[in-house]
């Protein structure tokens, strides 16, 4: 009587799990239902799900995997909230808005905003996501992780300041505090009046890029400190135009003779769309070195990045007029042109990996200082929570356009002289660690190294930087 | 699927005693279809995919299509013509179609129902050239440009996580892309088609 009873009550229940002792299947197909059950399941078919959970449960009664996830089921399709919030999880914001659907009216309408907000934004519906958002943000429980997405939306629509202030509210709530930090991070740097001031402390091993095996009584290593101030105003935010203003100051430890004090503005234009950015920039860059004036630069900047699904594509080229104020370096005054075209392979969970081609054509008063130098690229960051971590290595195979006079064929007559060509090797990583919105710190290894076919100029370098950096928006 | 394929299915299996496992979950599934249980026939069909059957990834695909999953049934259609090109049939290629009209994949719909129409017989193909009608209709000139950006968006969206749906969005988006006047994003759509269309590293 009993049995016929609950198989009664199993066939009005969809959701009753069968009584077991009916007699064992084949447990290798129970298996493949319980497969077939998950992954419907996880494909948010929850009918189906439920109907492989149960054939694997009249085939192995004592599945305890079939019996979790019959109950799953049934615990989402009882909660409707519930399942938006599995299916959210999931990375499935279409599914998540079809059960939310039927969540209004339950009394926790406001969860109901939130839930659907998320996956409006998850969607690219930003208009829509605003008001579901800003209606749950009025419940306190629910306050900041509103304010989270909130300020994402913000973020993509270059709103900097609305987003700070969200992601400030945001960071309140447990869970969210790393990803709210580092995005408030993101965010002051949007602001309309941006301040940041760096202080570093650096050793360098050959700072004068003494040769291979010179003598010792040449300058070699020698640490500094040094000091970096920027502003930069964005009257309208980005895009839009504006002005940067940047201060340098670097004070060796012995060598007092490259003692570094240097000043530039720059005026810009960027642009933002949904997948790609522009900027245009004129700047003026004059640095001094002991005190003397020791080159003055013009720049003029055009870069662009454009997202197509994994790829970064990057494309960004300078063009320097400089003017060496030194008489003994007068000849290396010139205009120096820059184009590096690079692709980045985002492929998520925190990683960017870049190659690409850098070149320069340094056009100098004098052919033998003249040079075309040209390369690989490659950079891997990975960033996660306030950590960012990053290598990047390239080669560049420098050519000096003639024969230097400088360098003369060892017992030559009459004399012939050298054309430089170089091989130029550049190894950089870094640690980066965000310390609240505002505050982070950074070390640097750098590794320079020199092959030319002049053995004087055979050099190698390593640079060791610890440094410490705060940027903040003041409007 | 017809209720003729269900009893021959059913005799094979009856005059076979050594059909391969698979088999008889393909039979339960096509009962359910038949009986217009779709959870449960995709089910079935599931597990008799699992057991090797590749035919069983064509009816799968129909049964989400029965459940009103249009996005999935295109996915499922695309994996299983990947495992076994040659079993679809006329039906299944009207239901392809359907997914891919359900899904506003027109060019796709209409390839579709274009190839099952050469086979359909007399009740079946005017309900498909009025279909391909409709479908003619709904691809103004004017909003093409619009439709290819929605597709490529939809395409890149998905290419990561469902690189066969991804692929269907893209072919479509190309396929827009050469009726455009502009070609608008041809190039683009064609580079994304191809090299989604491309077999996963490691699967030869």
């Amino acid at each position: 009587m009993t049995a016929a009873l609950l198989l009664l009550l199993a066939a009005a229940d969809p959701c009753a799990v069968p009584p077991p002792g009916r007699g064992a299947g084949d447990p290798r197909e129970a298996a493949i239902y319980v497969r077939v059950g998950d992954s419907e399941r996880s494909r948010g078919n929850l009918g189906a799900a439920r109907e492989a959970y149960l054939a694997a449960l009249s085939r192995a009664p004592d599945s305890a995997e079939a019996r979790r996830g019959l109950e799953a089921i049934c615990r989402s399709e009882a909660d409707p909230l519930q399942a938006g919030a599995d299916a959210l999880e999931d990375g499935d914001p279409q599914t998540a808005l079809q059960s939310l659907a039927n969540a209004r009216g339950r009394g926790n309408d406001r969860a109901v905003d939130l839930l659907e907000g998320i996956a409006r934004y998850q969607l690219g519906q930003d208009a829509t996501a605003i008001p579901l958002l800003e209606s749950a943000r009025s419940d306190p429980a629910l306050g900041e992780s509103a304010s989270f997405f909130l300020g994402l939306i913000a973020l993509r629509r270059g709103d900097g300041d609305r987003a700070s202030r969200l992601f400030d509210q945001a960071g309140r709530a447990m869970g969210l505090e790393d990803a709210a930090r580092q995005l408030a991070r993101m965010a002051q740097q949007e602001g309309h009046v941006v301040l940041s001031v760096g202080a570093e402390l650096v050793y360098d091993t050959n700072v004068a890029l003494r040769p291979d095996g010179a003598p010792l009584t040449l300058p070699g290593p020698d640490g500094s400190v040094g000091l970096t101030l920027m502003g930069l105003v964005r009257p309208w935010g980005t895009p839009g135009p504006y002005l940067r203003v940047e201060g340098q100051f670097s004070k060796q430890f012995t060598i007092s003779e490259l003692d570094l004090i240097g000043g530039a503005a720059a005026l810009g234009w960027r642009l933002l769309g949904p997948s790609g950015s522009l900027t245009g920039e004129y700047a003026y860059n004059y640095q001094a070195l002991d005190g003397r004036g020791y080159l003055a630069d013009h720049r003029v900047f055009l870069g662009g990045s454009l997202l197509t699904g994994m790829f970064l594509w990057g494309a960004a080229y300078a063009a320097h007029f400089e003017t060496y104020r030194w008489e003994a370096l007068s000849d290396q005054s010139g205009v120096r042109q820059v184009l590096e075209l690079d692709a980045a392979l985002l492929p998520g969970a925190g990683f960017r990996l870049t190659a690409g081609y850098a070149g320069t054509w340094d056009a100098a008063r004098v052919d033998p200082l003249s040079y075309l130098e040209h390369g690989p690229i490659v950079e891997l960051v990975w960033a996660r929570g306030p950590v960012t971590v990053g290598a990047r290595g390239a080669i560049g195979w420098r050519t000096y356009r003639t024969e230097d006079p400088n360098y003369q064929v060892p017992d030559s007559d009459p004399p012939v002289y050298l054309r430089r060509e170089d091989t130029r090797y550049f190894a950089t990583t870094w640690l980066d660690l965000g310390l609240g919105a505002q505050w982070s710190v950074r070390g640097t290894v750098r590794l320079f190294r020199t092959n030319s076919n002049i053995a004087d100029i055979n050099a190698t370098e390593w640079v060791f930087i610890g440094s410490v950096a705060w940027t903040g928006s003041v409007l | 699927m017809s209720s003729v394929r269900v009893v021959v299915l059913a005799l094979l299996l009856a005059a076979e005693p050594n059909v391969p496992a698979s088999e008889a979950h393909l039979v339960a599934g096509a009962e359910a279809f038949r009986a217009e249980s779709y959870e449960k026939a995709l089910v079935e069909f599931r597990v008799a995919e699992a057991l090797g059957s590749t035919e069983a990834s064509w009816y799968a695909a129909a049964s989400l299509l029965k459940l009103g999953r249009a996005e999935d049934a295109v996915e499922a259609f695309v994996l299983a013509e990947r495992s076994n090109r040659a079993a679809a049939d006329a039906l299944l290629e009207v239901y392809r179609g359907q997914a891919c009209y359900l899904a506003q994949l027109y060019l796709c719909a209409d390839r579709w129902f274009e190839s099952a129409a050469s086979r359909a017989g007399p009740r079946l193909a005017p309900q498909l050239k009025t279909l391909r009608a409709e479908i003619r209709d709904a691809l103004q000139p004017a909003q093409l440009d619009a439709a290819i950006d929605r597709r490529l968006a939809r395409a890149a969206e998905l290419q990561a996580t469902r690189p066969a749906l991804a692929l269907a969005y893209a072919e479509e988006a190309a396929g827009l892309a050469g009726r455009s006047t502009s070609r608008h994003r041809q190039t683009e759509a064609a580079t994304l088609a191809a090299r989604l269309a491309a077999p996963p590293r490691g699967s030869q």
